[in-house]
């Protein structure tokens, strides 16, 4: 490894700082509640590339196990969130309010 | 040889990153929630393993095969993730902006039958506060949504 590759590995997690930050930004300012969890979402993912990068950066490349345990909760953590905003609870067998939505043309509804 | 493949693995750390930079600036930018999961999703898959790969030409070979199997689980997972997540926003009516096809947000009942500019899209979770507040007159949401719109 040669000795400029520290420069590479800061400039790599300020862009991804930099790119939590706007996340943040949506995750605050979103109308939805979907724009939240969007943003949430590539929040944890730029997180798993965080811990990557950090790594790297101080010579301990041993800590990608954390980088993948987080992607797997981060992966379980948005459906399971996805899955409360519409059921109510994560066990329930009906949607939460199902007159609500609007109803679907034939061919869009799978 | 090991300065050729650091210079191959800061080219793909610079893609990386840029590509996480745009993604993060789209996700603030633009304008509609399925626009804005483009951005993510693209900048999930790009940006993700841009960076990883090139993590890559900086590590030992077990390092090497961790690195590969973050990106494939976030190839995987990202993917799934961000159509569940159209999916229920879909299902729940939240609005295009600006549809160059027919918007299918709207139910064929209200949907406005002139040919003409596409109705400001409000999304439903923002304007369901305020539906109670003026109260009487207006039960039909494109007909609201028409005049909030003078001229474009």
């Amino acid at each position: 490894m040669p000795a400029w590759s520290h420069l590479v590995f800061w400039g790599a997690s300020i862009a991804i700082v930099v790119t939590m930050a706007l996340a943040l930004l949506r995750s605050i300012v979103g109308p939805t509640t979907y724009d939240r969890i969007l943003a949430l979402n590539s929040f944890g993912t730029k997180t798993v590339l965080l811990i990557a990068v950090a790594g790297f950066l101080t010579g301990r490349p041993e800590w990608l196990d954390l980088a993948i345990v987080y992607a797997l909760i981060n992966f379980i953590g948005t459906l399971a969130v996805l899955r409360f905003s519409k059921y109510g609870s994560l066990a329930a067998e009906a949607p939460l309010d199902e007159g609500e939505a609007p109803e679907r043309p034939p061919e869009a509804s799978t | 040889m090991s300065e050729v493949l650091a210079i191959i693995g800061t080219v793909f750390i610079a893609g990386g990153a840029f590509f996480s930079l745009v993604g993060g600036l789209g996700l603030v930018r633009l304008p509609d929630f399925y626009t804005r999961c483009h951005a993510a999703g693209m900048t999930d898959s790009a940006g993700a393993a841009g960076v990883l790969v090139g993590l890559c030409f900086f590590a030992e070979p077990l390092v090497v095969v961790k690195l590969l199997t973050v990106v494939a689980f976030i190839w995987l997972s990202s993917v799934v993730s961000t159509h569940a997540l159209v999916k229920a926003a879909y299902a729940r009516g939240v609005k295009l902006v600006n549809p160059r096809v027919r918007d299918w947000t709207v139910p064929p009942s209200a949907r406005p039958s002139a040919v003409g500019e596409a109705p400001v899209a409000i999304p439903k979770a923002a304007k369901v506060p305020t539906l109670d507040a003026p109260g009487d007159q207006d039960d039909d949401e494109s007909g609201e949504a028409d005049d909030e719109e003078p001229s474009r």
